[in-house]
């Protein structure tokens, strides 16, 4: 455990230098330890061109910084949908509530949703919380049975079923009411960009993914009592309708805070924790932190991949994140059918 | 001990558990026995706690249930399930830890001041030899035992099992339920075995389509004239070396 979340932190700040140095613009790394190190005040820093100070610190380190959140955010999602759920193939997306999120921020854009001294982005978290929350309630709804279980297939067919409609929503509502630039903007939101976050968006992100891990931390003997199921976890003392609820409005919360900042991003919350697992157990003490840790340098280096892979144009971040995932969730499919 | 009294359950147009009054002595086993949907599971789940009844009140000694919170209940009563399982990858030790979790405190990380009771559990279920075995590699008798350890572990009062030796052969349901029957705690087994109960139990609660049909020391209790009218089989109840239970096809 020690070893592997030393392992990933080490992992995290050199992929955090290499990611702030490449771009359209190439800056060394000693020139980002000085802009870094000027604007912390710790040296004086004389050397540091404006142009450096602008494209290290007003734009790639607050990307690089809301790519470690949203990473982090997204596998602690998966985490918490896949022991709640007993479902390996639970995580934000694939349960339709990104799908949501993004629907309820869309809609509060496009239609230019606005509430009295509200500042704008929380309207559209707020939206997009809405969102995820309607999504992850009609999934529920639609999933349980008669007995209140809740099967793995049926819950990811509704799951996709609600996804889908949402994100065919999303399309149509920026196609038709949205601005000239309408192509690129659904891209956006279906399979994320991380293209606008600057300081104040990350900020945010980061707060969001630190308080959930802190609150998550807390809720380890909670998830671990799921492992045989909601009977053995009421047998164990665990309030478990209390504790569904909560752990789920907190995941919907979440995801919506991400995917209004960033829209759609698949397979982060899905394969991460399955990693962290085969790597290092099932149990939530070390799954939550390690998991949060190589969500965030999955994500990172994803973005990083998907901003310089080419000249030019950046390419979707859920692009480069599906083609590390898909195959991931091929493996997990053919494990599961190999044991039944 | 625990003591069930009044009690009624049941799902929207149908009554699973009907007015049922019964008492589970501080010592020995009670088998609850009846044909299936006779309402034993459910009677088990709610003298655990695990749902509120419709009607009626559990009596933990001169307390009620409700009066305990859910981790106060669970240091007290242990639930062994009918077919335990999980798709994780957790060690046997992992498995038997979870029933500390009643106990843990609120901060992560925080030392368990019993931590001998694992240990303890383990031996008692004879699951020491398996303590870094995989959940998934456990044969039926392994995994009933594991979760025997880890009830054991949360150190109850009461003990609740629900069909214990399903799906274990002659040999490992013998030493399960000698094993249980050995700890000499308050224990109420539901058993489908009726010479399996007639062996090991002292008590026997009979249900029938969620009624006590009959409830006293099994010896007494039950008798051939009950296995007819309850299970419709016919059936000689003797008493050799053992209280024995001998069918014949109706």
């Amino acid at each position: 455990m020690t070893v592997l979340a030393l392992t990933l932190t080490a992992a995290i700040v050199a992929l955090g230098l290499v990611a702030i140095g490449v771009g359209a613009a190439d800056v060394d790394e000693a020139t980002v330890l000085e802009v870094i190190g000027r604007r912390l005040g710790l040296i004086r820093g004389e050397n540091v061109t404006e142009l450096a100070d602008r494209i290290v610190w007003e734009l790639r380190l607050p990307r690089v910084l809301g790519a470690l959140a949203v990473g982090a955010s997204l596998a602690l999602c998966g985490v918490i949908l896949q022991s709640l759920t007993r479902n390996e193939l639970a995580d934000p997306y694939l349960l339709g509530i990104s799908g949501g999120a993004s629907t309820g921020a869309v809609a509060a854009i496009v239609f230019g949703v606005s509430v009295p001294f509200v500042p704008e982005h929380l309207t559209i978290t707020g939206m997009a919380f809405a969102g995820a929350l309607v999504a992850l309630v009609v999934v529920l709804v639609l999933a349980t049975g008669r007995s209140g279980t809740l099967p793995p297939g049926r819950t990811i067919l509704a799951g996709v079923a609600v996804g889908q409609l949402a994100t065919a929503f999303t399309s149509l509502a920026i196609m038709v009411f949205g601005e000239r630039d309408a192509a690129r903007t659904v891209l956006a939101w279906t399979f994320g960009s991380l293209a606008g976050v600057r300081w104040p968006s990350a900020s945010v992100l980061v707060g969001a993914a630190a308080v959930v891990l802190i609150l998550l931390v807390f809720a380890t003997n909670t998830l671990d009592a799921f492992a045989f199921g909601e009977t053995s976890a009421l047998a164990l003392g665990i309030d478990v309708t209390r504790a569904r609820w909560t752990l789920l409005v907190t995941t919907a919360l979440v995801t919506a805070t991400a995917v209004a900042f960033v829209g759609q991003i698949g397979f982060v919350g899905l394969t991460v924790p399955h990693l962290i697992r085969i790597a290092t157990g099932a149990s939530h003490r070390t799954l939550l932190p390690l998991s949060a840790l190589a969500g965030g340098a999955l994500l990172l280096g994803a973005d990083t991949v998907a901003r310089t892979v080419r000249d030019g144009t950046e390419i979707p971040v859920g692009v480069v994140t599906a083609v590390i995932g898909a195959p991931v969730l091929v493996f997990l499919l053919r494990r599961q059918a190999a044991r039944s | 001990m625990i003591r069930a009294e009044n009690l009624s359950w049941g799902v929207p147009g149908r009554l699973i558990v009907q007015d049922i009054s019964v008492a589970f002595p501080a010592t020995g086993i009670t088998a609850i026995i009846g044909p299936n949907g006779s309402g034993k599971t459910s009677l088990l789940h709610l003298v655990a706690g695990l749902r509120p009844p419709l009607s009626g009140r559990v009596w933990l000694g001169d307390r009620r249930l409700t009066e305990l919170s859910p981790r106060g209940r669970a240091r007290r009563i242990a639930l062994v399930e009918q077919h335990p399982s999980t798709e994780l990858d957790l060690s046997v030790r992992q498995v038997v830890e979870l029933g500390r979790i009643p106990h843990a405190g609120g901060w992560p990380g925080a030392r368990d001041p019993d931590r001998a009771a694992v240990e303890q559990a383990m031996a008692i279920a004879a699951v020491e030899p398996l303590v870094d075995r995989r959940w998934q590699t456990l044969s039926g008798g392994e995994r009933q035992r594991v979760h025997l350890a880890r009830a054991l572990a949360q150190r109850p009062q009461v003990l609740l099992l629900d069909e214990p030796t399903n799906h274990l052969d002659l040999a490992h349901q013998i030493d399960f339920l000698e094993r249980v029957r050995g700890l000499g705690m308050c224990t109420v087994a539901v058993l489908h075995d009726l010479d399996l109960a007639a062996a090991f139990c002292a008590r026997v609660v009979v249900l029938d389509r969620g009624r006590v049909h009959a409830a006293g020391p099994i010896a007494e209790t039950l008798t051939a004239e009950l296995v007819g009218e309850v299970f419709q089989v016919r059936a000689a109840v003797t008493r050799t070396d053992r209280l024995r239970v001998l069918w014949s096809r109706s």
